[in-house]
């Protein structure tokens, strides 16, 4: 065997086992989500085919709805948090003028190594509508803003999602801080010497040239927002109602709560195709162009 | 000639790494009882030899107050089939989630704690072993009081499991001195449940403790709204009958919706779990305690006299005498059922059945059950508390009960009536409440 040969071998094995992995464990499963959605099956019984009726019992179903728009408002606050403030956080850090970078980068990090309950516990606390961290210090500022934050009907998501921007907003700063570390010094230096100030700077270089970063920060955090379930499971499981349901719980609760796995399966496709409109979209619209130096 | 073994010792590597994981998702081989017969070396086929040593896996609520009794239980098994051994698997409290799961995948444990809901579904998919033969056999009827026979049947006429706890009615706890404390009457009917919760709420006392982070409290809550115009609740429902727009539900929802305007619950109580809810009780921060009667154990140690119970405090006031006995709780053919396709059968249905008796007595033995399913007298050894001989004295006037919200058999309407009975409670209008529920049961029904 020539050495050709062998390297086509030893690439056909390691290529072929990450496909068939892959395809076990996750087109198999989408396909059989697919399949499944078509029938009305409880998950034990045989099932029976019903074309497009869990579809358009969908379309019916307040739940799927709620949680349709609840997805959308977790995916807004966790771009809007983590990208935001995440690169703002990430040019501060790449500053060499600022002390103790090394200590806010490890402590921003810090909460992504935290198990997700321990944080939905520790934020059910915050939010607590009587004596929590948060109201009372409305409370201290004179403010009459005492919220039942995890059980009203418009705050709910929006605090339950901030709880999770808040938990992973440290993978993102990474990110974008070992992007912005990759941009070539020469261009600030150029700009410096252009008498560019500060922000017309990074306006002008570091943002622009953070877009296939921003590329896939915006594809993990869209499709993080869409598929988020543990956070309202462990803070409100779901509720009051299906107030803080997302598509994932609407899922879980038409699948293990109802028994009715093909209902399930079809809200199951429809959060897989929302899933990959949104990484199609992105990658249509967003940093088209390679960036090199 | 040099041979390099790197390169073929890696594709090996990558191949037995491949070989392990695919074998790992495949399934097991096990069939029904995984453990079942572990000890022995043959399988019995369903008809194993009384002397032949048999392990069966056990899966029930094996945690605390539970533990202790399981194990006498266990014990006590040993004298009646020393021959059977049980590895207990501690039971996920997730609606019943990993036991389906088990049942999908054709591995259910031997025997298992099922619900009214969860026999019904298993029945359809042909999980269920049968009890009667054993029940006939050793005259276990006959052990059972009255009040306790019927829930040894199915409505289809078979046994699927040996009951193994009384009735417990739903009940809404009280805490005395707060009451005395703060001159607010004891109600005994809505008008004067809602003048209670009025008058605690305007001394920032939480009216009533719900632990609605569960989905079924709140179900328990409504039912009781509803049992003092309709002795079968929201089961009736359940069962296919009546709608959500027939009086006596919406005048239940209307009771709740007013409730919550006079503040019923804590703003928190949609957070909180049933710990947190005994604990904001039993600290006198709440009023009253809403829960099954299975709590009074608990409650007497952590309160002692200072609790008391009230069976029906939303029934109307002109009604409360004719109605005060129909209660909302309960339960029927529930406890320990065996999987139809266990390797060993016919001893898991033995050892089940006779199990759920012993574990009955152990019940009111270590636990002081006022609720005893027995014929046989049997002496608590801590005696009851205050409550509990109540509760033992009132149980012979109970005249109905419903069932709480784990034992409704259709599982849409289930989660239907869960999700929107938090709405009820969170503040949504009845009008809406009503509509929303019959659209869901026109979904369940079909």
């Amino acid at each position: 065997m020539t050495s050709r040969q062998k390297y086509n071998l030893a690439l056909l094995v390691f290529t072929v086992s990450t496909l068939l992995f892959f395809t076990v464990i996750v087109m198999i499963p989408i396909f059989q989500t697919f399949q499944k959605s078509f029938f009305d099956w409880d998950g034990l019984t045989p099932a029976t085919f019903i074309g497009l009726d869990n579809y358009k019992r969908l379309l019916t179903d307040d739940d799927f709805w709620v949680s349709l728009k609840n997805g959308l408002i977790f995916a807004f606050v966790l771009v809007v948090y983590q990208m935001g403030l995440g690169t703002i956080l990430a040019i501060a850090l790449s500053n060499k003028s600022i002390r103790g970078r090394k200590f806010f980068k490890t402590s921003y990090f810090i909460p992504v190594v935290l198990s997700g309950v321990v944080v939905s516990q520790l934020w059910i606390s915050i939010y607590n509508a009587d004596g929590g961290l948060l109201n009372s210090i409305f409370s201290l500022l004179g403010i009459e803003y005492q919220q039942a934050w995890l059980s009203g009907e418009h705050t709910s998501i929006w605090a339950i999602a901030f709880t999770n921007a808040w938990q992973n907003m440290g993978v993102q700063l990474v990110l974008i801080y070992t992007a912005i570390k990759s941009i070539p010094e020469h261009l600030y230096e150029a700009a410096k010497i252009d008498g560019a100030p500060f922000w017309k700077t990074h306006w002008k270089i570091t943002i622009p040239l953070l877009g296939e970063t921003y590329k896939f920060c915006l594809i993990i955090a869209i499709t993080g927002g869409l598929n988020a379930f543990q956070n309202m499971f462990v803070m409100t499981n779901g509720g009051p109602g299906n107030i803080s349901y997302t598509l994932t719980f609407m899922m879980y609760k038409a699948a293990f709560r109802s028994g009715e796995y093909g209902y399930g399966s079809a809200a199951s496709a429809i959060l897989v195709i929302e899933c990959l409109l949104f990484t199609i979209l992105i990658n249509k619209l967003v940093a088209r162009e390679r960036i090199s130096y | 000639m040099k041979f390099n073994v790197k390169k073929p010792a890696s594709l090996l590597l990558v191949l037995s790494m491949l070989v392990l994981a695919l074998s790992a998702c495949g399934s097991s081989d096990k069939g029904a009882s995984g453990d079942a017969g572990a000890d022995s070396k043959t399988d019995t086929g369903g008809s194993a030899p009384a002397a032949e040593s048999v392990k069966l896996k056990f899966y029930a609520q094996y945690s605390d107050p539970d533990k202790a009794v399981y194990d006498a239980a266990a014990e006590a098994m040993k004298k009646v089939m020393p021959e059977v051994s049980v590895d207990f698997e501690v039971s996920a409290q997730d609606d019943e989630q990993k036991i389906k799961t088990y049942a999908a995948a054709g591995s259910l444990p031997d025997i298992f704690y099922a619900s009214s809901g969860l026999i019904e579904t298993l029945k359809k998919s042909d999980n269920l072993a049968t009890m009667d033969d054993v029940i006939k056999e050793n005259n276990l009827e006959d052990k059972l009081n009255e009040s306790a026979k019927p829930m040894m049947w199915n409505k289809d006429g078979h046994s699927y499991a040996v009951p193994n706890v009384g009735q417990w009615a739903g009940l809404i706890y009280y805490n005395k001195e707060l009451f005395s404390q703060n001159n607010v009457k004891v109600p005994a009917n809505y008008d004067e449940f809602l003048e209670a919760v009025k008058a605690f709420n305007a001394k920032k006392i939480t009216p009533l403790e719900v632990f609605a982070k569960e989905k079924w409290p709140a179900v328990l809550l409504l039912d009781m709204a509803v049992v003092g115009s309709e002795p079968g609740g929201l089961k009736k429902l359940d069962n296919g009958e009546g709608t959500f727009s027939d009086e006596a539900y919406v005048k239940g929802a209307q009771k709740l919706e007013e409730l919550t305007k006079a503040g019923l619950i804590s703003k928190n109580a949609f957070n909180t779990t049933a710990d947190d809810a005994a604990a904001q009780f039993s600290s006198g921060k709440a009023a009253m305690y809403m829960n099954g009667a299975w709590s009074m154990s608990n409650l007497d140690s952590l309160m002692g006299d200072k609790v008391g119970i009230l069976y029906t405090p939303l029934a109307d006031a002109d009604k409360v005498d004719q109605v005060k006995w129909n209660l909302s709780g309960g339960g029927f053919n529930q406890g320990f059922a065996v999987s139809k396709n266990s390797k060993n059968k016919d001893v898991a249905v033995k050892y089940a059945a006779l199990f759920s008796l012993e574990f009955a007595k152990q019940r009111v033995i270590l636990l002081s059950d006022p609720n005893s399913i027995l014929a046989e007298k049997v002496t608590p050894v801590k005696g009851l508390s205050p409550i509990q001989q109540q509760y033992a004295d009132d149980s012979v006037n109970f005249k109905t009960m419903t069932t709480f919200a784990w034992g409704y058999e259709n599982a849409k309407f289930k989660t239907a009536v869960e999700d929107n009975t938090q709405k009820l409670l969170a503040g949504q209008s009845a009008g809406d409440f009503v509509k929303d529920m019959n659209k869901a049961l026109e979904t369940a029904r079909k």
